[in-house]
């Protein structure tokens, strides 16, 4: 893993960083509030009175977005979590499941599965399917937030990318190259 | 009695395990507790049992109302179904609100809430009594109905997660990573502490449900303070692991850090202590009322980190350390106990009954 030395010493900047951020996200909310429809309500029932032609205004105003909120509210929003359309199948008999293009030939077999679609690997890998080997030729953030926990349900973690790397290795590579049981190089067919 | 519990967000978080709790104490207590949640969004998923736990829409929840003939329907900060909470008109429920979210957006549907039509409010501590108060007004009858926490999962004697040998101080951050919880600060304080004490381990537990977008700044973050190697995030864990987890960073002599602009009641906090895993915290109201003068408490402010560098000293040289952690695990155990909260529902449920 390469260290960031950038990092050292500079804690001041990045609690300041912190800080602009978290002041970012407040005043984030408090515009939303101010761009909510109750709040925008209210401003329009200040201009209302006293009673005038602007009244009327207001009034027709206030109804458009009133039916517009019931309309929102009736839209089916549908459940939040999704189906497992395309899910891997045969997750029992597994014991390496490859995220990639292709199985490493030391793992090829019966029993090695391959995906390089991290939401079906997903819906699988949360499954209840016996802890085997998990090998990563490709980094997604959907699977690699998961590793640490499939670790500690037993599976074992092999970082072993497809491509070569040029240059720094991102975020979720270091993260991955620290985090993996073993790493490994080369094509492996 | 016959109790039906209503929330919207069916996530596996702090409203819906303190439901699961009430649900198991009012049925200790020879009680039925239903519980509804709008949405699935993942508990549905972890539940072995689902008895008595249904997930739907307003229209099933109507239906579950109408079907069953309650004593009592308490909604939680769902505001949408209150309105259907009290059933059909020859067969009304009393409808008690419990307000367990303590941010400004979340506490905005109390502006436009009439509260005369509820049977009663509740809440989980005095400090959301008070905002709850400032929204409703004074002549609102707010009580405090307190939390549980899960005593049998959170002990002293967990045994810790089989994680390799310790080595280091591991600390761990528990939530959601969003602005509220402030995990950036969590992974700038690991970068801090792992330079003060020559190394640290930090388990974030949650993000279960963050957006790709955010688990991509949580990777390039813990990249630029250099520590991907130190960090563990595991985005979703069962109870039971992460009570071993607390017993692991108590063993190693590290803590619980907790960042959060704000928290309602602090049940990772408070569990964390249950297992003896002591606490460095902003210094929030709630927390001064949760944890009065606990010496495995540390509240600081969160922005300091000369305070929290000490606090971090501070704990690792406790005397006594074990009495400390059967103090605390009593005194938590009684104030939030699952018979403490029996009686408190049932005698609010009681008073609106004799009224």
């Amino acid at each position: 893993m390469t260290a960031r030395n950038d990092a050292k010493g500079d804690w001041q900047g990045y609690l300041i960083e912190a800080l602009k951020e978290d002041l970012n996200s407040r005043e984030a909310e408090i515009d939303s509030i101010r761009n909510s429809l109750r709040y925008r309500v209210g401003g329009w029932v200040l201009e209302a009175w006293p009673p005038s032609h602007r009244t009327v205004v207001i009034m027709v105003r206030m109804l458009v977005a009133f039916i517009r909120l019931k309309k929102r509210k009736n839209i089916v929003t549908g459940k939040a979590s999704r189906s497992a359309d395309g899910a891997i199948s045969g997750g029992q008999n597994v014991e390496f499941v490859v995220y990639g293009h292709c199985v490493p030939e030391v793992y090829a077999g019966e029993r090695a599965i391959c995906s390089d679609d991290p939401a079906a690997l997903v819906v699988l890998l949360d499954s209840d399917m016996p802890a085997g080997t998990l090998v990563l030729r490709l980094a997604d953030q959907a699977i690699s937030r998961r590793v640490e926990r499939l670790r500690l349900s037993g599976w074992r973690i092999v970082w072993w990318p497809e491509g070569v790397e040029t240059g720094e290795e991102s975020p979720q590579v270091q993260y991955l190259s620290a985090h993996a049981d073993e790493c490994r190089a080369g094509s492996g067919s | 009695m016959k109790i039906l519990y209503a929330y919207r967000y069916g996530i596996v978080g702090g409203v819906s395990t303190q439901l699961l709790l009430r649900q198991k104490a009012l049925k200790s207590a020879g009680h039925q507790a239903f519980l509804f949640f709008s949405q699935d969004n993942g508990l549905g998923q972890v539940l072995a049992d689902r008895n008595r736990i249904f997930f739907g829409s307003e229209m099933s929840f109507q239906k579950l109302v109408r079907q069953e003939q309650f004593d009592a329907v308490v909604v939680i900060d769902s505001p949408e179904l209150l309105a259907a909470a009290s059933g059909p008109i020859f067969q009304r429920n009393p409808v008690y609100l419990d307000v367990h979210t303590t941010t400004d957006t979340g506490l905005s549907y109390l502006h436009d809430l009439d509260a005369t039509r509820l049977a009663g409010v509740m809440v989980p501590t005095n400090y959301s009594a008070a905002l709850v108060g400032q929204r409703l007004g004074d002549s609102v009858d707010i009580q405090v109905v307190p939390n549980i926490l899960n005593t049998e999962v959170f002990h002293p004697d967990v045994e810790d997660i089989p994680a390799g040998a310790l080595t280091l101080p591991e600390f761990v951050w528990v939530g959601k990573l969003d602005n509220h919880k402030n995990w950036r600060l969590a992974l700038v304080y690991a970068g801090m502490l792992n330079d003060l004490l020559g190394g640290i381990r930090l388990h974030v537990v949650g993000g279960y449900t963050a957006p790709p977008k955010r688990a991509e700044e949580f990777f390039e973050l813990a990249s630029r303070l250099g520590i991907s190697n130190s960090v563990n995030w595991f985005d979703r864990v069962e109870n039971t692991t992460l009570a071993g987890l607390y017993k692991r960073c108590a063993s190693s002599g590290g803590a619980m850090l907790v960042t959060s602009r704000d928290e309602s009641f602090g049940m990772a906090a408070a569990e964390s202590l249950l297992c003896g895993c002591s606490l460095i915290a902003n210094d929030l109201p709630v927390f001064r009322e949760v944890f009065p003068s606990m010496p495995l408490v540390k509240l600081v402010d969160i922005w300091d980190p000369e305070q929290v560098a000490n606090a971090v000293q501070q704990l690792a040289s406790l005397d006594e350390y074990e009495a400390l952690v059967g103090q605390v695990y009593k005194q938590l155990g009684s104030r939030y106990g699952a018979g403490a909260f029996v009686e408190s529902f049932l005698s609010m449920l009681g008073e609106h009954r004799s009224q």
